[in-house]
């Protein structure tokens, strides 16, 4: 809320200037967003005495004013206002002012006059909408004066930024000054209750009022003021308005917004002769229309709270009065309400019809039930006062008076928590400040606090505790180390390995990408997800992220489309949740790690490399027993490369997939690049990681390596040669490996393999490796056919 | 003078002189040979001093013996210098300087540095890493933290909320701040307790600049009885926590704020690290930086979690990781984090 430091200053009887206001503010209450001079200073504009006027020599509407602005200063003014006239004290523009419209003032001539500057109207000076003439000022006024500082448009702004549970009190004029003498240290210089109590005629001519839904409004007060006559407001109320923000409008208004910002209590006045019998405060009906002050017409739900009478609706209860029961030039008699909301509802409301008011922003806060007493009080002096207005009834209907509450704060608690220690007089000391009753407890250390219920912030000791903290300022507490028993910290092992696994893949040329968790439609059909599967966002922020997805593949290959254009190859990884339902745990969440490998070279080269990465990922974690088995085809929709990938198992369980993706897929996001990718279950990989390791003793005796040639015809797949050799060279046979594979001719598949032979206690002789290796190229055909190649 | 040194003299002379003039190693190995070798004449001057008088013997035995040494050491530096010297240095020539032939390198996410930076630091105060699910259930992210039913943070245009399914018990939204992990901990664990929480979070906030509704939170949680973990408490562990993250000595400023999980709260600032509180543009002239929130878990936190009221009394502080990576890093465009371009990210 924007705040007026001079009024501020005015109602704490603070003496410190607004950029130490806002210091104070800021370390001990609230933050003070911005300190700056009220936007429009109407500068080069003085006030001036009009002293003759003469007719315009070669214009009927125009008139030649002499008006004084200091002393022995007279300037020559063109004006053409009717109700100009010697002896006014008026706002004088002069050379070189801008007026807050945009004009700019220069001197002229005006059909062959010279004009020294412009007499201006208040809507010209940005005061009112009043264009009816000039400005004319009290005939005390002095000349010359800088017309800002004159009628108080001179002034400091202070945004504050009101904290949320603190909507009840501050963000007034009255409680804001509240707060600034609190910690100012005095009290405030406004008199808490200084009107006298209502007095009404016998006759009640208020409106009878029914409060039908008592959960949405918690009292409503409404009174009748008969003869009101509809004006201007004085100055001193319209610079108030306009330097909080608001623009005046008429006397009944612009009271109302006034009583508002003084208080925080939001008025709204009614036509009272557009009324038709009592006053309702129920919920809509379904399907009732309201009209509003501007001129917008509303269908409204059975959620919105309304004030109604026994014929129409009269208004969105606080947030918007209707168009009908508003106040016009010709309104005589006015019905006032001063209400309290239940803050939810009305918020409810405000965000269904997209209507933020100053009502709204207040009533949504949940203001103190109790406040209404006061304002009707100040509200009846005012309306009597400046529009003649004569109160003739008033009612009052309270669903449930809100009582005091009382707190016992135990003086203990008070450094137990803030972990200083805080006299006891400085403790009273700053709850009083605050306006807190205090008492102490007989024969306790502690206190007992009653709480204004303006104050529904302050519910238990810890809340005093804050105040006490913040009162005293938080600098004042130093930090202290904790003395406290050794504790070993907490290990979170899914964690630990994703931070473990993630250096892994960072030193194997992987670079980590984060993408959004969300995808849309798009994405999936370009896999062939079904949306079915997937958790839907019921409120997404475009079509592109419509639901939690379920896979990282999508997100992964964007990125990898994306990158292509800048490198030539390069390796991405993701660890991150997908999301899916569940239909014994409702929903599902699991972190997943997607990888893959790209080159501009186009085919299958990718798989092979990727998956040597993750067999070193695999060997490096600690993982054993990993099997790499040609992908199961599902019957449904699959985004595998029917032949170029497999499902990666561990110790016979499946973790994950690895291979190229469906050349639609790959036609879909336009990547004719090499691609392999892999996405990987990371808790079942964790899971299958064996850190225990156990020594083997180093071979005695050396090894024997030989190296086997064999031709296939047909896609002999080669890890089922090596397990074969594995099986039929046992014992001797040490190890298996495959280092080359070509085509020779159509159909010809030639496996080369390395075969290391050896025994743990002696040398092997040349004839025992010849009759394994003859075993085994014996097997090999046997099995699958395979040939010797000489 | 006697023949045997007029010899050894000579020997030695003509060794020298020819030992200036070798320039490769074959030279060499014959030069050594013939003067240090079995057949060469000091060697017969030595072989022969058995026939030699005792007087003879005295003079002739040193003199043949530093001769051999004196050549022996010479030796040893012509071999050194052929070692160097005798190469031809400019058909070895590589380009050094051109670009080495690198293994492909990759880059951690300037996010996960941060958190392993974060934890790490935490890990010496004696805190420990925690984490918990991205959907969460309503209750864990909003119930019990304090935030009432008509909260405006649970308002939709605030946060994303997924579209329930008939038969679910629960309402799931992905979580809006890191804080449910704090519930889900406590709901398992007895205090005392010193954990932090790194992780995704999502506002519904369209994206620009400046605004990204998906980014990284860090939370720390603090819990001893009352009287053991205090503001000042508090105030010890984040000066602690950003004078060794940042390398310098920082201050800690605790404003007061309000949030529903806590009481008392704060905003709290750092001193800006660039100017040390001269003021300057990073931190707009106020020598501060606003870093996060912070306070004392409100009881009825721990009410929530099944903690008696007043048993219990800690801190919970949180902040942005992506803020704090864009301020370390200095990165203007938030979009960034989640954009996945190599060229940024391979700058970490």
């Amino acid at each position: 809320m924007k705040y007026s430091y001079h009024w501020l200053k005015e109602l704490s009887g603070t003496k410190k200037p607004a950029d130490r206001v806002a210091d104070l503010l800021m370390r001990h209450a609230f933050e003070v967003e911005t300190v700056e001079s009220y936007a429009h200073h109407l500068e080069n504009i003085v006030t001036g005495e009009v002293l003759s006027v003469a007719s315009h020599p070669d214009a009927d509407r125009l008139r030649v004013a002499q008006v004084e602005i200091g002393k022995y200063t007279v300037r020559q003014i063109v004006c053409g206002a009717p109700n100009l006239e010697a002896g006014q004290k008026v706002a004088v523009a002069l050379p070189g002012a801008v007026l807050p419209n945009g004009t700019v003032i220069k001197e002229s001539e005006i059909r062959g006059v010279r004009s020294e500057g412009m007499l201006c109207s208040e809507k010209e000076l940005g005061l009112s909408e009043n264009h009816e003439g000039i400005a004319i000022f009290h005939e005390e006024a002095p000349i010359g004066a800088e017309l800002a500082k004159y009628i108080g448009l001179h002034d400091t702004i202070l945004d504050v930024k009101i904290l949320a549970d603190r909507g009840s009190d501050a963000l007034s004029y009255e409680g804001l000054a509240r707060e600034i003498a609190a910690l100012d240290g005095h009290a405030p210089q406004f008199i808490e209750a200084r009107a006298k109590p209502l007095k009404t005629p016998a006759y009640n001519r208020a409106p009878k009022i029914h409060i039908i839904d008592k959960q949405e409004c918690r009292r409503y007060v409404g009174l009748y003021f008969k003869d009101v006559i509809i004006g201007e407001s004085p100055f001193w109320m319209k610079t108030r308005l306009l330097v909080s923000g608001l623009r005046p409008v008429n006397n009944i208004v612009d009271i109302t917004n006034y009583l508002m910002l003084l208080t925080g209590q939001p008025l709204h006045a009614f036509d009272a002769d557009q009324l038709v019998g009592g006053i309702e405060i129920r919920l809509a009906k379904k399907g009732e229309r309201l009209e509003l002050l501007t001129g917008e017409k509303k269908t409204l739900t059975p959620q919105d709270l309304v004030i109604a009478d026994t014929k129409k609706v009269l208004a969105l209860a606080g947030v918007m009065g209707g168009k009908h029961s508003g106040i016009t030039k010709e309104t005589k008699n006015i019905f006032l309400e001063i209400a309290n909301f239940d803050g939810a509802t009305i918020r409810r409301t405000r965000i269904r019809h997209g209507l933020p008011t100053d009502a709204s922003y207040r009533f949504e806060r949940n203001l103190d039930p109790n406040l209404p007493t006061e304002v009707a009080r100040e509200v009846a002096v005012l309306i009597h006062e400046l529009t003649g207005g004569k109160l003739m009834g008033a009612r009052d209907e309270y669903v449930e008076r809100r009582k005091e509450r009382k707190i016992e704060l135990a003086l203990s608690r008070v450094e137990s928590v803030l972990g200083v220690k805080v006299p006891i007089f400085e403790v009273v000391q700053y709850l009083a400040l605050q306006g807190l009753t205090v008492r102490k407890v007989n024969g306790k250390e502690a206190l007992f606090v009653h709480i204004p219920t303006r104050r529904p912030d302050l519910r238990d000791e810890w809340d005093l505790i804050e105040e006490i903290g913040r009162m005293r300022g938080y600098d004042k507490i130093l930090a202290a180390a904790p003395e406290l028993p050794f504790l070993a910290g907490a290990v979170h092992e899914k964690k630990l390995f994703e931070r473990q696994t993630k250096v892994l893949l960072a030193h194997t040329g992987f670079t980590e990408i984060m993408t959004y968790s969300f995808y849309g439609i798009a994405d999936m059909e370009a896999f062939g997800f079904a949306p079915a599967q997937h958790i839907e966002i019921a409120n997404p922020l475009n079509p592109d992220q419509t639901h939690l997805r379920g896979s990282l593949l999508p997100s992964l290959l964007s990125k990898v489309k994306e990158n292509i254009r800048h490198a030539e190859s390069f390796r991405l990884f993701e660890w991150a949740s997908i999301f899916g339902k569940s239909k014994s745990s409702e929903i599902r969440e699991s972190k997943m790690l997607a990888l893959a490998s790209v080159s501009r070279e186009k085919g299958p080269r990718e798989f092979a490399r990727l998956k040597g990465t993750l067999e070193n990922l695999f060997e490096s974690a600690g993982v054993r027993d990993v099997a790499f088995v040609s992908h199961a085809v599902p019957t449904a929709g699959d985004e595998w490369h029917r032949t170029q990938s497999a499902d990666i198992f561990i110790e016979g369980k499946k973790v994950g997939t690895i291979g190229t993706l469906m050349p639609f897929i790959m036609k879909r996001f336009g990547i004719t690049a090499g691609v392999a990718v892999a996405e990987i279950d990371t808790e079942a990989f964790r899971e299958s990681v064996r850190t225990e390791k156990s020594f083997q003793p180093l071979p005695r005796f050396p090894f024997a390596v030989r190296d086997i040639s064999l031709v296939f015809s047909g896609r002999q797949k080669s890890q089922a040669v090596v397990e074969l050799m594995r099986e039929v060279g046992a014992p001797m046979l040490r190890s298996a490996e495959l280092f080359d594979v070509f085509e020779r001719e159509e159909g010809e598949r030639n496996l080369a393999f390395h075969l290391s032979f050896g025994a743990d206690e002696r040398t092997l002789t040349g004839q025992e490796m010849d009759e394994t290796f003859d075993r085994i190229v014996r097997a090999v055909k046997e099995r699958f056919g395979g040939e010797l190649h000489q | 003078m006697h023949m045997p040194q007029v010899k050894i003299a000579a020997i030695l002379a003509e060794g020298k002189k020819e030992l200036v003039e070798i320039k490769d190693a074959n030279a060499l190995s014959v030069w050594e040979t013939k003067y240090l070798g079995r057949k060469s004449g000091l060697n017969d001057i030595l072989k022969g001093l058995k026939d030699l008088s005792p007087e003879e013997k005295r003079v002739v035995g040193p003199a043949a013996q530093s001769a051999r040494e004196a050549l022996a050491a010479l030796y040893g530096e012509t071999n050194q210098r052929i070692e160097r010297e005798g190469v031809d240095w400019e058909k070895e020539w590589i380009d050094v300087t051109a670009p080495g032939e690198r293994l492909p390198a990759g880059h951690l996410h300037p996010i996960t540095l941060l958190e392993n930076e974060i934890a790490d630091i935490f890990a010496s105060l004696g805190f420990g890493v925690w984490d918990g699910p991205e959907l969460e259930m309503e209750t864990n992210n909003f119930d019990s933290l304090n935030f009432p039913k008509d909260h405006p943070a649970r308002d939709m245009q605030d946060t994303f909320w997924v579209k329930q399914d008939k038969h679910w018990q629960h309402t799931y939204l992905p979580r809006t701040h890191t804080s449910p992990v704090q519930v889900r901990y406590m709901q398992e664990h007895k205090p005392p307790i010193r954990i932090i929480v790194p992780g995704r979070v999502f506002r519904n906030e369209a994206t620009d600049a400046s605004h990204e509704h998906t980014f990284h939170h860090f939370e720390c949680l603090m819990v001893d009885e009352p009287g053991k973990v205090t503001v000042a408490t508090f105030k010890y562990i984040a000066e602690t926590f950003f004078s060794r993250f940042f390398g310098k000595k920082v201050d800690i400023r605790l404003r007061p704020s309000y949030f529903p999980f806590t009481e008392p709260s704060f905003e709290f600032d750092i001193s800006c690290v660039l100017c040390e509180r001269k003021g300057c543009s990073v931190c707009q002239q106020t020598g501060w930086l606003e870093i996060g929130g912070a306070g004392m878990v409100n009881q009825k936190v721990f009410e929530s979690v099944g903690y008696k009221r007043g048993a219990y009394q800690g801190f919970a502080w949180g902040f942005g990781l992506t803020r704090l990576a864009m301020m370390k890093y200095k990165i203007t465009d938030v979009r960034l984090f989640m954009g996945g371009d190599l060229r940024f990210l391979k700058q970490f």
